[in-house]
């Protein structure tokens, strides 16, 4: 049995020495360093992660540009990436040349002119009608789009004396439901009905109101204008309404 | 010589044990000498650390197309529509629930009118929207499998890359992926797709189109990082993938789900 044992060892001896140990010096740890066997993962991430960038952001813009983004930060403009219009920043960065921007009406079109497939509260215009053909910075400080422009509705009343200096009656500004605009013609004091610290454009004064500071009721309460007046009243005046219609509350 | 039944099974097991023991030296060795940590991240960080993922929103997509001229000015891509790593579908869906898709220029120059091809008024659509698309990165790449050079590979923070050097332009990764992502580069000859922008979000930075995308449209973050953007907005909103059947295990995922999208 020695001898056989003997045999087995010597065997075992002979294979390491002649096929396993010699494998370690001619086979590589990978096949990469001979060519074109297998991608070198980490290089070639290497490669894709240090290519060059042309886009900046914002935060760098606003290093020198100050003057631009204060104004942009606070406008409805603000989610929009200076770059998204003014074009890649890098090259300016490094000094070579000002970001084009292109101001036309097609531009400020691909993202404002009115698509069906549009989210529908997006701001939207018909680029064939709204302000002629003209371009739209000249009216839009595209930093702050709403500069300038009427406030949304319904507006707080603060700081806000002369109503027609905006709700004119020749140019109504308001173009909201219930039969608005109406004319001013007659209408003197617009917190009658539109509220003292708040304006309600957008909504008449619940019903029933009371009748403080309206002594008028044919001026909302006529066939034209917003409130049932039934056929049979013809003839009616505010001094017969109270007659039946006692003030609320 | 004889030998006995229960010695010749004790030596053949000694020497089936010899055998195995020898032949997983080499293994043993390499494993030994094998560098096999990877970091390239600015942040310090190995590639295990981040999961990267997207976000696309159908519903507050305009169609803008300036995630298209984005990513074509930051990769180089060439401007013909043919090429993109990004684009802009919309989809049109009528009254009788036909279904409409187009991409003109891929939306490069955004969509200036109610497609004049399509013979349905706008009258009869029921309703419309834009799908951004993009490679979804999947999580189980059938573009990777069927590389025959072992070209293309998914990156340990889950991006799935191109080697430029080993691919062999032959293109069967263009047909095998079903959403269409990647595309022929004549010039250097290999196939090209988005990287999500691999050398921005390396220095700390998100992708072109998402950083230009004027409504937030785009979103990328880390999957990992529970605190992110890309986790919270998941948690908050209803999404789906594309595809799902084909077990891809998309890494973009869309809110605003419209049946018929693909």
């Amino acid at each position: 049995m020695t001898h056989l044992k003997r045999a087995g060892a010597l065997l075992a001896v002979v294979l390491l020495a002649a096929f396993v140990v010699p494998r370690i010096i001619p086979v590589p740890d990978d096949l990469i360093s001979f060519g074109f066997h297998k991608v070198d993962e980490a290089a070639n991430e290497q490669f894709w992660a240090s290519l060059p960038m042309q886009y900046a952001n914002p935060t760098v813009c606003n290093d020198c540009h100050q003057d631009k983004s204060s104004s942009w930060t606070l406008g409805d403009h603000r989610a929009v990436s200076c770059e998204t219009c003014h074009s890649p920043a890098n090259d300016h960065i490094a000094g070579k040349g000002l970001p084009a921007v292109d101001t036309s009406r097609d531009f400020c079109g691909t993202c404002h002119s009115s698509l069906i497939s549009r989210p529908a509260n997006f701001p939207q215009i018909d680029i064939g009608e709204h302000g002629g053909q003209n371009t739209c910075v000249p009216c839009h400080n595209p930093h702050d789009p709403r500069e300038g422009m009427p406030p949304r509705l319904p507006h707080s009343m603060e700081g806000r004396e002369n109503c027609q200096s905006c709700h004119n009656p020749s140019e109504p500004l308001v173009t909201v439901p219930p039969r608005v605009p109406h004319t001013l013609e007659g209408r003197e004091n617009c917190t009658s009905c539109h509220g003292t610290t708040e304006a309600r454009p957008t909504a008449l004064p619940r019903i029933p109101h009371s009748l403080e500071g309206r002594d008028n009721c044919l001026l909302c309460h006529n066939t034209s204008a917003i409130k049932p007046f039934p056929e049979n009243h013809t003839g009616r005046t505010t001094d017969t309404c109270r007659n039946c219609h006692q003030p609320a509350g | 010589m004889k030998i006995s039944r229960r010695d010749f099974i004790k030596i053949g097991a000694k020497g089936l044990l010899a055998g195995v023991a020898f032949s997983s030296v080499p293994f043993l060795l390499q494993g030994l000498v094998k560098n096999s940590s990877r970091a390239i991240a600015a942040d310090g960080g190995g590639l295990e650390r981040h999961n990267w993922g997207f976000i696309c929103d159908n519903e507050k997509c305009i169609g803008c197309g300036r995630c298209v001229v984005a990513c074509k000015k930051e990769n180089k891509v060439p401007w013909e529509p043919e090429f993109n790593r990004t684009w802009v579908e919309r989809y049109i869906i009528t009254e009788d629930e036909k279904i409409y898709v187009d991409s003109p220029n891929a939306g490069r120059d955004g969509f200036q009118d109610f497609p004049p091809k399509l013979d349905v008024p706008e009258s009869e659509v029921w309703k419309s929207f834009f799908v951004p698309k993009l490679c979804n990165q999947c999580h189980r790449p059938p573009c990777v499998t069927v590389c025959p050079v072992g070209a293309t590979y998914q990156t340990h923070d889950g991006v799935v890359l191109i080697d430029q050097d080993h691919c062999i332009g032959c293109r069967y990764c263009i047909q095998a992926c079903p959403y269409g992502a990647r595309f022929f580069l004549p010039e250097l000859g290999v196939v090209d797709k988005c990287t999500w922008c691999y050398h921005r979000i390396n220095r700390g930075l998100i992708p072109a189109c998402v950083e230009v995308c004027p409504v937030g449209a785009r979103i990328f973050g880390d999957l990992n990082d529970p605190a992110g953007t890309l986790k919270t907005t998941l948690a908050q909103k209803r999404f789906y993938v594309l595809k799902p059947e084909l077990g891809t295990e998309p890494k973009v995922s869309y809110i605003g789900f419209e049946k018929g999208v693909y």
